[in-house]
């Protein structure tokens, strides 16, 4: 979880910094972001989602 | 304004000088700052204030409101661009994704009340989805709309593309303004997932702690606003007078 928003102020001191590769670091952000939701999907509901 | 344009964007339809657009999409994104601040700073109230901890499907919806925000802030200090909205787009996407997990999540049992209070009837992870909608279908809007990228826009603090100082000023101290307080929360919220989560997962039903009170929990939050206020007026002062 912290290193999702580590990752986030690294992303935006990368927006000040105008860093080229910032869009990569989002990218990869939104993954890890996406992983950790997968984790905290373990209850069994209707949908199957 | 720079006139780096391709064929495609110089034959494309405009109602709006290039420079007016520009000025137009930065206030727009403004403005799609603000409001997620709103949006953050309803929950930061809850948190710091009620003492409602966030759950970890609440965590994963603001780091998509900090993805949300990513677009904008790459607008303006950057320059106007159709992939800078796209990031929004895959943010709000994610976030969606954990607010609609949540939401099927308590109207699968009749009898559950949900997580946490509602606001105007409606509870928090309901609101962040209609945030996040709104964010994908606005971002999208903004795609359509070709004028603003013919100007080759480089970002505010290297084109104001005002002249009268104190218009200057205005854009550029409210944008910094906008750009600081989202870092603020960042850093808020950051740190207030340490004590509840450590370093790992967080708790499924994390405990209640004791806040600052309803009012306390919006001063807080609204001294993270005057100190974004104060340091964007150091940064303004600064930027002026290297320009100058």
């Amino acid at each position: 979880m912290l290193l999702m928003f580590v990752l986030w102020g690294v992303i935006f001191l990368g927006i000040f910094r105008h860093w080229r590769w910032i869009p990569i670091l989002v990218l990869v952000n939104l993954a890890c972001t996406l992983f950790v939701l997968t984790t905290h999907m373990t209850d069994p509901i209707p949908l199957n989602f | 304004m720079s006139q780096q344009t391709t064929l495609s964007q110089q034959t494309a339809p405009s109602w709006m000088p290039p420079e007016r657009a520009v000025l137009l999409s930065r206030l727009l994104n403004v403005a799609a700052l603000f409001a997620l601040l709103g949006v953050l700073a309803g929950s930061l109230q809850l948190q710091f204030g009620v003492g409602e901890q966030p759950c970890p499907l609440c965590i994963v919806q603001r780091s998509g409101m900090f993805a949300i925000a990513v677009g904008p802030m790459m607008n303006l200090l950057w320059g106007i661009r159709a992939r800078h909205y796209a990031l929004s787009i895959l943010g709000a996407v994610v976030g969606a994704a954990a607010s609609t997990r949540q939401i099927l999540l308590h109207i699968a049992d009749p009898n559950d009340p949900g997580y946490g209070p509602a606001v105007l009837g409606w509870h928090l992870y309901t609101w962040a989805l209609v945030t996040f909608i709104i964010a994908i279908v606005g971002c999208a809007l903004l795609i359509l709309w070709q004028t603003p990228y013919q100007a080759g826009d480089q970002g505010v603090l290297r084109e104001p593309g005002l002249v009268r100082p104190l218009g200057v000023f205005i854009i550029v101290w409210v944008t910094l303004v906008a750009l600081i307080w989202i870092v603020i929360d960042l850093a808020a919220v950051g740190v207030s997932v340490v004590p509840e989560c450590g370093l790992g997962e967080c708790p499924d039903d994390p405990p209640a702690i004791s806040g600052l009170g309803n009012m306390g929990g919006w001063y807080a939050v609204l001294a993270g606003g005057a100190v974004a206020a104060v340091i964007a007026w150091v940064f303004e002062r600064r930027w002026a007078a290297k320009k100058d």
